[in-house]
């Protein structure tokens, strides 16, 4: 057998183990986790201004590091505050507002490139799906409102940053609670998704795990009643194949999530191929996507 | 299966005491590339196994796991353990993610008289320590579940060898 017969044997052989196989690296989007996404993981640090401050401010080969920032968005049900927060245990009492002023500064003051894809800088909210010490602590539908106005509030100091830098943004509506979603978009002052448009906004399902709470275990269809999501967030590791040909069957982009980027969540990235990649470790993630 | 693994009496009763064996390794979890290779030497009950991963060209990453496999059963089951290198190709170096292996595993029948041997196991790794490419060295911390639930992974496998008595 003549060798280049042979070898273009071997290269279709080696072309069909690596598509069956979904080993190829995705195009993803890097998002940082809790807004903190500096170097080693140190949890104690998520959603506070100073880790906020250092994951901005990442740079790699000359151009920012990350292609968005995840906000998250604690609705405290006792005080019926908007505050900068993962839960209540971790609270600090920071609002909410002050990490929006902090990124829509970040948007008004940064010359282009604003991210790494050079196109948009994404901003995901994740507006929490309890209100209370437990998940299954949900929203009233008064509270789900005032959440949602909050949101609202947060978008506005967002648009106007990305607005006076010169920034195309998209911001995206996070939440595993079909409650603060549909809230969300029966606002009057829901502009809608301004698809195109310079400040785009993207509705996303936070599926976030197989607890045994009330949020863990939302049925997507709950979140198909008059949300039209676009985007459904999941952990590699916690979704089934049935669920992923759910959310395929609904054109939905995914988010992959993780706490660590271990080769497990890695090879769920490679199988999955996620739009988004939510990340503690972004030099790592923007490292071995770039590989 | 658990028939088969339970009654054993094709399992290979009549083994030599040492052989030599290269197989390939089935998986379809998460965590390592699907099919990689094995080879290793067996005396008596213990079987030291290197597993190789070809598949390394396709992403960048490479799974070396190093098994001792010990048969405590007649009936062909065996408790492993092991350590799992996984080097992972990022630009400008690579990461290692240094892993301890756990596995119960059981023999299937044996193929083609004797030639071919089967083995199947629930496998649970737990990653200790990322390392290098310049990156922060993380290790891993039991005091929240945040900072261990990614780190700890179930994995089913399935082992396929040639083996020959020496």
């Amino acid at each position: 057998m003549p060798f280049d017969h042979a070898a273009g044997r071997c290269a279709r052989a080696a072309l069909w183990l690596a598509v069956t196989t979904g080993c190829e690296r995705p195009d993803a989007l890097v998002l940082c986790h809790n807004s903190n996404c500096t170097g080693a993981l140190d949890f104690e640090r998520d959603d506070t201004m100073a880790a906020l401050e250092e994951s901005l401010a990442q740079k790699y080969r000359g151009r920012p590091l990350l292609d968005g920032m995840e906000i998250d968005v604690f609705w405290h049900g006792r005080t019926s505050r908007c505050l900068f927060a993962h839960d209540i245990q971790s609270a600090d009492g920071t609002p909410a507002m002050a990490a929006a002023e902090r990124v829509g500064r970040h948007l008004r003051e940064t010359p282009p490139p604003i991210s790494w894809n050079g196109d948009r800088y994404h901003v995901k909210m994740e507006l929490k799906g309890h209100v209370g010490e437990s998940l299954d602590d949900g929203h009233t539908r008064e509270q789900a409102a005032m959440h949602a106005d909050c949101a609202l509030d947060l978008l506005a100091v967002l648009a106007d940053g990305a607005s006076a830098g010169g920034h195309r943004l998209e911001v995206i509506f996070d939440s595993p609670s079909p409650r603060v979603l549909r809230e969300l978009v029966r606002r009057p002052r829901w502009p809608g998704k301004q698809e195109g448009e310079p400040v785009e906004l993207r509705i996303s399902v936070d599926m976030p795990d197989s607890t045994r709470s009330s949020i863990g275990n939302e049925s997507l269809a709950a979140f198909t009643d008059g949300i039209d999501p676009d985007i459904v967030e999941f952990h590699a590791g916690a979704v089934t194949d049935g669920a992923v040909q759910a959310y395929r069957s609904l054109d939905l982009d995914f988010t992959i999530w993780m706490f660590s980027a271990t080769s497990e969540n890695l090879d769920g990235i490679e199988q999955l191929r996620p739009r988004y990649i939510l990340t503690s470790e972004a030099r790592f993630m923007r490292r071995w996507l770039e590989y | 299966m658990l028939a088969l693994l339970y009654g054993g009496s094709a399992t290979g009763a009549d083994r030599p005491d040492r052989d030599w064996h290269a197989g390939i390794n089935f998986r379809t979890d998460f965590g390592t590339h699907p099919i990689r290779v094995d080879g290793g030497v067996r005396s008596g009950s213990l079987d030291g196994i290197l597993i190789l991963d070809p598949m390394f060209w396709t992403d960048g990453q490479h799974d070396i796991d190093l098994i001792l496999d010990w048969r405590f059963s007649p009936a062909g089951w065996s408790a492993q353990l092991g350590w799992r290198a996984t080097v992972i190709g990022i630009a400008g170096g690579h990461q290692w993610q240094e892993k301890s292996l756990l596995a119960i595993a059981g023999r299937l029948p044996v193929l083609w008289e004797g030639l071919i041997r089967q083995q199947v196991g629930l496998e649970c790794s737990l990653l200790w320590l990322k390392h290098g490419a310049g990156l922060p060295s993380q290790g891993t911390d039991f005091s929240s579940g945040r900072e261990f639930v990614d780190h700890l992974n179930f994995a089913i496998f399935w082992r396929m060898e040639l083996a020959r008595a020496f």
